[in-house]
């Protein structure tokens, strides 16, 4: 035991510190470098390999690794590399990944939330509720409160919070989100009955994901759809920008 | 003029990242990113520096498309209102429309009941 006015002066790192995930970040990008990878400069969390004529990718989350390549061999061999510095278990081809749930298929690859949609549902309360077929109404026109007098705003705020991370892989509610997102200051009644209208939509489509088809061409081609609705907003007179 | 600005302004860095990503992550060479547009002017705006002097007040870090289609990184082209797919992400569809635009964006039914 130490006496009360001692303090203890941590050497490393410990679990649940806030210099935790740093320490474990440089720790991983030396490592990966020393086995040859090179980070990406667009985007950190991904590590690329060239050998022979071949290239291994590792996606990086924290201490979730995914790793692709054009070859099976080269993936097995990276494994038995990283089982040497860490231990680390594998689960096989990948299912699960931070809440998106995987399908690998000769026809492409799909990625969905049903789970963590079905758990949105729940925690509102509407598991039970009627489904609807789009997420919005047409031209609906939401405007801030007036009086500031805000209807359950923690809970609003807490229902936006979980809705945006399904965006991932449902597209189709962006910009309904959106839309919604701009009052978890001063939720009132009409900015309720839209999240409660997405969450109908959500009970609807809890099934559905987005789907990569593999292209029949083997070029990959890259294209961008830009709009913009002019002056949307009715208050501010801000324009919502899309890009799909 | 001002529904052209803003469409001109909306016109996307995203692109030019995700193309150098890809190129990065492939090891292969950046390829040109095609932009679609349903808006004429804009169209024009990037492409002719004629109108120039309307859109003096256009900052000039927006006329960055203008410096990437003269690089050869992006190419702009029109679409048509009907499958303009960027659609879904700036307002409230009606069912129809919205129905046929997220297929076509790939949200598909996945599990089987």
């Amino acid at each position: 035991m130490l006496a009360k006015e001692k303090v203890l002066k941590l050497r490393k790192a410990l679990y649940g510190l806030k210099q935790a995930p740093r320490a474990w970040n440089a720790k991983l990008d030396r490592e990966l470098l020393a086995l040859g990878f090179v980070r990406s400069k667009l985007d950190h969390a991904v590590y690329r390999r060239c050998n022979r004529n071949s290239f291994l990718l590792v996606g990086v989350y924290v201490d979730d690794l995914i790793i692709s390549g054009p070859d099976v061999r080269d993936i097995g061999a990276f494994k038995k590399e990283m089982m040497k510095k860490f231990s680390m278990s594998d689960l096989g081809l990948l299912s699960y990944y931070l809440g998106i749930e995987v399908k690998q298929a000769a026809d492409g690859i799909t990625l969905c939330q049903s789970s963590y949609a079905m758990k949105i549902l729940e925690a509102a309360g509407m598991t039970e509720c009627n489904s609807c077929e789009t997420p919005m109404e047409c031209r609906l026109k939401l405007i801030k409160l007036k009086d500031k007098d805000p209807v359950k705003p923690i809970e609003y705020r807490s229902i936006i919070g979980s809705l945006r991370y399904i965006i991932n892989t449902s597209p189709d509610l962006a910009y309904a989100i959106g839309v919604v997102s701009m009052y978890m200051e001063a939720p009132g009644k009409e900015h309720w009955a839209a999240v409660k209208h997405i969450l109908r939509y959500l009970k609807g489509t809890v099934r559905y994901g987005c789907k990569h088809a593999k292209g029949a061409e083997l070029k990959l081609i890259l294209i961008g759809y830009s709009d913009s609705d002019f002056a949307g907003d009715v208050e501010d007179r801000k324009s919502t920008t899309g890009i799909g | 003029m001002s529904s052209c600005e803003a469409e001109y302004v909306a016109a996307v860095r995203q692109g030019i990242w995700l193309n150098r990503l890809i190129a990065d992550m492939l090891g292969a060479k950046e390829m040109t990113v095609k932009l679609l547009m349903d808006n004429q002017a804009a169209i024009a705006l990037s492409k002719n520096p004629i109108h120039h002097d309307h859109n003096k007040h256009i900052d000039t870090r927006y006329h960055f498309l203008r410096h990437c289609i003269e690089e050869g990184k992006v190419e702009v082209d029109h679409v048509g209102s009907e499958e303009q797919l960027a659609d879904l992400f700036t307002k409230a569809l009606g069912r129809v429309k919205f129905v046929e635009q997220r297929s076509t964006l790939g949200v598909v039914k996945v599990h089987q009941v």
